[in-house]
């Protein structure tokens, strides 16, 4: 070798592959990779069940949702200290209650366990991620607002978690939530808003990229033919004592005139109905906008980009840009703007598997609790016991033990209307959910399941890791150090560690002897009679163990 | 401070200036908050080091019983040193140590060594995880105690840590475990030390983690590493104490990572680190087979250790002395057990009991504590050294005369009485930091009176909404609820009636959002 070649500073390689279907092994580390990235957390148990199945199998199950959709949220709370009351039986729902302002904190606290509650049980699909996704991209900010409005746009992004886009911005406009959040209820005739024209096309969906050139004016026209919409709460049928929102059209308000749009919208004009204005000539209006827009490819590429973003990485290279978001924005526009397609030709793709790919997403704070939750399997209260249950998912969701919106993540609560910024903050993107303030909450908040006391929820129900069963469920391979190490490993961590690292982990099994056959004895000794000594001798070093292996920055990783 | 001690520093003391109002009093003059405000005076903090021989140590290959050489030769001839060979001990004819350890007999003859004979507990446990446990946790043979006995040490005199910790009084890690860490310093709702794995490079996360990783996970994996590193509330402070402190010229071996781990430790103390206990470790004690070379029983793998040992401590201690700390510091060594007497077929020895401890520094009353174990003369192939001492008195000898620690106390950290050694020979004990500690951190649980025979009442702080407090046994059990409920911001009350509960000591809980701490209690009879 030429000792004088001068070495070119180190550049990450291009990574050049597309969407053409994998063809590669679809082994266990694969598999373990793409329900990492679809799902929050990968189990034993997944990964048993979709062992042996081809990739297309696991995707189309990871493309179905659940046959039934989760009961609504329910009370779980007090009285208030002066003891006035909602009116609502402890565990009935609160979702079809008059609003009362003075139960929204108690009632969105309860709509955001619920909603973390079923994530963590979540079907084995690719469903409440793809909740997760919409709820950042159609962000809206529960605090702002009623905490019943909050659960229907929730039902909402659940509704059309897999559906279609174009239909689902539809939804969307006329949402309350939405309506209510950005001033669309507000905006008038007389007195335009331009807040959600300006979203709806900003933000949801032609994006800020170099060819979305939609102009002031468009925001403009767009805010007009927005105008005339309204929400209200009514009794549904009236003394049922059944309350529903609803959106309904104030021809009054509505302006009629002509909207006319930019040159790029094709100098588009669409005009109301001042003979007929009534909703449905509205909302015709709004069809042939959205029609406009969506005649946008751009529409397309923005919402894969985002996409790829949140299932795979947040550089999009030119290389990424041609071989991978355009052919996707391709499939999206041909199947009508159907989500199905596109995540289906992702999720199967060689880019997607490439592993150039592998490890590099940092969990995002929902995906790193609710991944705990599952894949260290800490046992919820059941139904029967509701309120242990609500508690034990606001420790996952809330503030009270370092949960998820401690760690800068609320879910229902996003920072503005943009979402959180780890989801398209340049350059940083996800980087931005660790940082020296929520490193030390993300290890807190996990430390505490490994002690004997974990949290308590009451009612002698509490919240901890049983490192017994998590470590049963490797079966044979949890008598042998080393295989209990790799199959711990393999399915907590995305990236490869050193040798160096394996027997420090192994150390704390052994305590420190040196034959494997002592950790071999004393779990052999446990699994044949679990008596208070033998299962106190493994449970010490399972415990440090899995604390340790959680606590390293390598956990952090999907 | 003791009066003695008083009289030996007030002759420092009394040339400063008393402008402090009422403290002016010559007594008050050397306290750590004087020091602090003053910025003046060494450290005198006591620091111990425990040194662990993992696998349970052959002890009579160590501390050599030259009285029973007949019959410690019919029984293990195999393995046995050539009576000609053994490192004498100055003043001794009838015990001596193994031919690696010159340096401790060394330092023996200065009285900078003291040997404990046969150590252990009643009712042995012969297996490593299960007797590792009961020397960690300090209890007895018969009941499961999930805390380690430095951790209840930490938990007794730092009662708020880890609330309101670093703070300006205790700003470094109460302990450090280098390596994994372990039972030793558990406490109720998790470890009071912190562990690194390599004291002279805190983070050399890509020497134990993912090896030279590149690409997009290398990125980021460099990224979390990085803010972990920075997030570390405690990295700062060793770093500055590693930086301020240094070595003296003494040499220590190199390729020897005990050694280098206590010359770390020599240069944080020195460098003003705060660090009340270490803990450091040796493997590969667990000798079944080719303990010593079958030719010559001088060398071998129990040999290597034992040089190993005798070298880190000796370089150890000589480096302390150069620096002038070794009157604060004291080490200790701890085996989960020693070996059986009859040495097996493969040149090694099988698991046994009682073995001696060794405990070094310049502040301790040198010598030999007990008698040489007696070997019958015909020993059975399970036949084991019986306990002269229980372990746990060497650590309430430890707590008492270096850390200070009074009767009531100590009852709460050993969770029983014992016998007291005499081994530490400390002219400062210092004991007015017990207050300062006391207060360090946010106090938001205390009781009283504690003891109680009957009844105490418990004094928690919220900080509003869900608030509990749970009473727990030394084994983990829940004896009681006192409080469970939701309560608003501010300081409350409650009377717990503990008359029924058997005497001993207790753990109340706080339990109030993120936040979590103990108070230890203890019931009289």
């Amino acid at each position: 070798m030429n000792s004088a070649t001068t070495v070119q500073p180190s550049r990450r390689p291009r990574v050049l592959s597309g969407i053409s279907p994998y063809t590669g092994t679809f082994g266990k580390d694969q598999l373990i990779h793409l329900l990492k990235r679809t799902m929050f957390g990968a189990t034993k148990a997944d990964v048993d069940y979709f062992k042996g199945k081809t990739l297309t199998e696991v995707v189309n199950t990871l493309l179905t949702a659940p046959a039934t959709e989760s009961l609504p949220p329910i009370k779980t709370y007090g009285n208030k200290a002066d003891g006035s009351s909602d009116g609502v039986t402890a565990g009935m729902t609160w979702t079809t209650a008059k609003e009362n302002g003075n139960f929204n904190g108690e009632r969105r606290t309860s709509l955001r366990a619920w909603w973390i509650g079923n994530m963590i049980n979540q079907d084995r699909s690719v469903f409440e991620k793809m909740g997760l996704f919409w709820h950042n991209h159609f962000a809206t900010e529960n605090i702002d607002t009623a905490s019943i409005l909050g659960y229907n746009y929730v039902k909402l992004l659940r509704k059309n978690a897999f559906g279609n886009f174009k239909d689902f911005v539809r939804d969307i406009t006329f949402d309350p939530q939405m309506l209510r959040y950005l001033n669309g209820y507000l905006n008038s005739k007389n007195a335009p808003d331009e807040n959600y024209a300006r979203e709806l096309q900003e933000l949801f969906t032609l994006g800020k990229g170099p060819d979305s050139q939609y102009t002031e004016g468009d925001v403009k026209a767009g805010a007009k033919l927005l105008t005339g919409w309204k929400i209200r709460q009514v009794e549904s049928p009236v003394g049922s004592g059944n309350w529903v929102y609803e959106t309904y059209f104030n021809p009054n308000t509505h302006d009629t005139g002509a909207k006319q749009f930019s040159p790029f919208f094709g100098n588009k004009t669409i005009t109301g109905n001042a003979a007929q204005n009534t909703e449905a000539n509205a909302k015709k209006e709004f069809d042939d906008m959205l029609e406009m827009i969506f005649s946008k490819d751009e529409v397309s590429k923005f919402l894969c980009r985002k996409l790829y973003t949140f299932f795979i990485y947040y550089e999009i290279d030119a290389d990424i840009e041609s071989n991978v978001i355009t052919p996707l924005a391709e499939i999206f526009r041909q199947s009508n703007y159907d989500v199905k397609p596109v995540l289906k030709a992702l999720f199967t793709s060689e880019h997607f598997f490439d592993a150039a790919n592998k490890g590099c997403m940092i969990k995002s704070p929902v995906d790193y609790v609710v991944g705990i939750a599952r894949e260290l399997s800490i046992e919820i209260p059941t139904a029967a016991n509701y309120t242990e249950q609500y508690l034990a998912w606001h420790a996952f969701a809330g503030e009270r033990y370092n949960g998820a919106s401690i760690q800068g993540q609320n879910l229902g609560n996003p920072p503005n209307v943009a979402g959180w910024s780890a989801y398209y903050q340049i350059p940083s993107f996800h980087e931005f959910w660790i940082n020296t303030d929520s490193f030390p909450k993300r290890v807190n908040f996990v430390d505490k399941f490994f002690t004997n006391t974990g949290i308590s929820l009451g009612n002698s129900k509490k919240l901890a890791i049983d490192v017994l069963k998590v470590t049963d469920l490797f079966g044979a391979d949890a008598g042998d150090p080393n295989k209990l190490i790799n199959a711990v490993l393999e399915l907590l961590y995305r990236v490869p560690v050193s040798t160096t690292f394996k027997n420090y982990a192994k150390n704390i099994l052994l305590s420190g002897q040196s034959s494997d056959y002592y950790w071999s004895d004393a779990w052999d000794a446990y699994k044949g009679n679990p008596n208070a000594t033998n299962t106190t001798t493994v449970n010490t070093r399972l415990q440090t163990f899995y604390k340790f292996l959680v606590d390293q920055p390598e956990f952090h990783l999907s | 401070m003791k009066r003695r001690d008083f009289i030996q520093k007030s002759a420092v003391s009394a040339i400063m200036p008393s402008f402090f109002g009422k403290n002016n009093d010559l007594g008050a003059m050397d306290s750590p908050w004087m020091r602090l405000l003053t910025n003046a005076a060494a450290e005198t903090n006591h620091v111990l080091v425990i040194i662990r021989l993992n696998g349970g140590n052959d002890g009579l290959n160590t501390v050599i019983p030259l009285d029973q050489y007949a019959n410690l030769a019919a029984a293990r001839s195999n393995i046995l040193i050539n009576e000609s060979q053994v490192a004498k001990l100055n003043g001794s004819n009838t015990t001596a140590l193994h031919p690696s350890l010159s340096g401790i007999a060394n330092l023996y003859s200065e009285g900078k060594v003291k040997i404990v004979q046969s150590v252990g507990y009643p009712s042995q446990s012969f297996s490593h995880f299960r007797s590792t446990d009961i020397w960690m946790s300090a209890s007895n043979a018969t009941e499961n105690v999930y805390t380690g006995w430095v951790g209840r040490y930490m938990m007794n005199e730092y009662p708020n840590y880890p609330e309101g910790y670093p703070n300006s009084v205790n700003p470094d890690p109460l302990a450090i475990q280098v390596g994994d860490m372990t039972l030793t310093f558990m406490g109720l709702t998790g470890p009071m030390a912190v562990s690194y794995p390599d004291l002279t490079n805190l983070y050399n996360f890509t020497d134990i983690g993912t090896p030279a990783l590149t690409g997009k996970a290398g990125k980021e994996l460099a990224y979390i590493r990085l803010v972990a590193k920075q997030a570390d509330k405690y990295g700062d402070a060793i770093a500055l104490a590693y930086s301020k402190g240094s070595n003296s010229s003494v040499a220590y071996p190199t390729d020897n990572n005990l050694a280098t781990q206590l010359k770390a430790i020599a240069r944080l103390v020195k460098g003003g680190l705060k660090t009340r206990v270490f803990m450091v470790s040796l493997g590969g004690f667990d000798t079944h087979s080719a303990q010593v070379d079958q030719n010559d029983h001088t060398i071998g793998m129990h040999s290597e250790l034992m040089k190993t040992l005798n070298d880190s401590i000796f370089s150890f201690q000589r480096d302390l002395e150069a620096l002038k700390i070794d009157n604060r510091v004291l080490g200790m060594t701890f085996s989960e057990f020693g070996r059986r007497i009859k040495s097996n077929g493969s040149f090694g020895t099988d698991h046994g009991a009682a073995l001696p401890m060794f405990v070094f520094g310049s502040s301790l009353h040198g010598g030999i504590l007990g008698n040489n174990p007696t070997i019958g003369t015909s020993v059975d192939v399970n036949a084991n050294i019986p306990m002269q001492y229980d372990f746990r008195s060497v650590y309430a000898s430890i707590l008492s005369d270096w850390f200070c620690v009074n009767s009531t106390d100590l009852e709460k950290v050993m969770l029983r009485n014992f016998q007291k050694l005499n081994i530490v020979n400390s002219p400062s004990c210092i004991t007015d930091t017990h207050e300062i500690n006391q207060a360090s951190g946010l106090k938001l649980i205390s009781n009283f009176p504690n003891p109680f025979d009957f009844a105490t009442t418990i004094e928690f702080q919220t900080q509003g909404g869900h608030t509990m407090v749970q009473i727990f046994d030394v084994e983990g059990q829940l004896i009681a609820l006192p409080v469970d409920g939701m309560y608003a911001a501010g300081k409350y009350k409650v009377y717990f009636n503990g008359g029924y509960l058997p005497a001993g000591v207790y753990y109340a809980r706080l339990q109030n959002g993120a936040t979590q701490q103990v108070r230890t209690m203890l019931k009289v009879q």
